[in-house]
């Protein structure tokens, strides 16, 4: 099982295993146990520290929800001090998607406060934008970049206050880039 | 053909190292301002962040106009995992390199996934002659796909694996030797790493390959509940600039830069940081000028000194 084809006319006698099917099973077995104890606190593999792993587990939830952050500055800015505690409550606590990951958190906490009617109205426009660029990947591992036309419309606050609405239409074609209308104010909602 | 780094033309060498820092969107203003003034030789890009499909963002295409270098870095090849290596991944990351200019693509001694799970975090492989054969094969398939040499980075991790069949040093010298990768020294996690386990990190430097340094990275950490994490987050300790000053004057590095992530520091502290990374290079260079000025006396002595030298051979 070659990872992939690779010249080795010039390999040199090796002091190391050879990569065989086996070795990576046993390494792969190994593995999946520490990542288990890591991402779903599963006890810790025989021989590892228990505190050390936990120690490693936490700043690992911590700095997943701190990247989703990044990636959502307005949806942050928005829930200041609440990010950390609504990021824990609706996120899935397991890191299942590997693609544009915090994107992929950030919309996943977007959508659970959307649902709810918690989604503040000032990260309206940043859900539209994800949604617009990225789809959810068919086999459910985080986000893709849209490669085909994609348009979303919204009723959006005008001010602050929420005091009006007015529709914001967006277009995206690739590679020529998207373009965002917005009607004029509506009525008082 | 590929080029492909030949094992025995060995490392390249750098008489002056560059100073860089990693692009990140906050600190696109501060980053671009110092490149105006030509006080930053390079800057390195978080390789996922960018579709090689898409235009590179406008302001890393004005850094790279004003001969700034670009270094694709990336984080989830997971080079150092049982599975084969993604394909999709790795030509990513040639498309990057291929697009950016780049001197060097880096990655990782270290797995990001397993059983399915995706970590997000970047875990060291266990220290056995197996967990090595299947990072060198997978090393060689990363080295062989990309246009620039690979430099490979040393993980901080306060987990140890239990029986370790080597050390890190002896690991990470046998990886690159038998791969042809390089070494992305980072020196905050020689520091994390030597403080959490109580050992001297400038000790724990000497062992590594050294002769391998591509480029350096240096970072801020801070200690929680009696861990020392590299967090990226706060400023750097006066301990990792004085080994990136060591590592300077035993290598010769193409740069070093610094990595921040997050609690952006205003204009000045960023500034103040960069400078302080600078000097330190310098000394580390000047140092090793001094070394080698030593050394290379006779062979830089004019004709008839060297003449006389070899008659007293005779």
């Amino acid at each position: 099982m070659s990872p992939l084809t690779d010249e080795r006319a010039d390999a040199t006698p090796k002091a190391t295993a050879e990569a065989t099917p086996d070795a990576r099973a046993r390494l792969a077995a190994r593995q999946a146990e520490l990542v288990a104890a890591l991402v779903d606190g599963a006890p810790a593999p025989e021989g590892f520290d228990e505190a050390r792993l936990r120690h490693v587990a936490e700043s690992l939830a911590s700095k997943r929800s701190r990247s989703a952050a990044r990636a959502w500055p307005r949806l942050a800015e928005e829930l200041g001090e609440r990010w950390r505690e609504l990021f824990a409550r609706h996120v899935e606590p397991t890191p299942a998607c590997a693609e544009y990951a915090p994107l992929a958190d950030g919309l996943a906490l977007a959508r659970a406060l959307d649902a709810t009617g918690e989604l503040p109205r000032g990260a309206r426009l940043e859900t539209m934008a994800v949604e617009l660029r990225y789809r959810t990947r068919t086999d459910g591992r985080g986000l893709a970049r849209r490669r085909s036309p994609s348009i979303r419309a919204a009723r959006l606050p005008t001010d602050a206050e929420g005091r009006g609405t007015r529709l914001v239409v967006a277009v995206r074609v690739p590679p020529f880039g998207e373009r965002w209308f917005a009607a004029p104010k509506l009525r008082r909602s | 053909m590929r080029r492909r780094l030949n094992r025995a033309e060995g490392p390249p060498q750098f008489a002056t190292p560059r100073l860089g820092i990693g692009w990140r969107p906050e600190l696109a203003r501060d980053i671009e301002a110092r490149a105006a003034r030509g006080a930053l030789g390079f800057v390195e890009l978080l390789a996922e962040d960018f579709d090689p499909r898409d235009a590179l963002p406008a302001p890393v295409r004005e850094l790279i106009r004003r001969g700034v270098a670009a270094i694709p870095h990336g984080t989830t090849l997971s080079l150092a995992g049982a599975e084969p290596l993604d394909r999709r991944r790795l030509d990513a990351l040639a498309r990057l390199a291929e697009k950016t200019g780049a001197p060097f693509v880096s990655e990782h001694v270290a797995f990001v996934r397993g059983g399915g799970r995706e970590t997000g975090h970047l875990i060291p492989p266990p220290q056995t002659r197996e967990a090595l054969g299947i990072l060198i094969e997978n090393a060689r398939a990363a080295v062989a796909a990309l246009p620039v040499p690979l430099a490979l980075e040393n993980v901080a991790c306060p987990l140890d694996w239990p029986d370790p069949e080597m050390s890190e040093g002896e690991f990470l010298r046998e990886l690159l030797e038998e791969s042809g990768a390089l070494l992305l020294l980072d020196v905050e996690n020689v520091y994390a790493d030597a403080r959490n386990r109580g050992r001297d990190p400038f000790g724990a430097l000497a062992e590594l390959p050294l002769d391998r340094v591509a480029y350096v990275h240096v970072a801020g950490g801070v200690e929680r509940g009696g861990v020392y994490r590299d967090t990226h987050a706060h400023p750097v300790p006066r301990e990792v600039l004085a080994l990136l000053e060591e590592a300077v004057a035993r290598a010769s590095p193409f740069g070093a830069m610094l990595e921040r992530d997050d609690r952006f520091p205003s204009t000045g502290e960023l500034e103040a940081e960069l400078d302080a990374i600078a000097s330190a290079m310098e000394r580390g260079a000047r140092r090793r000028m001094t070394s080698r000025a030593d050394f290379a006396a006779p062979a830089a002595a004019p004709p008839e000194a060297a003449g006389m030298a070899g008659s007293d051979d005779g």
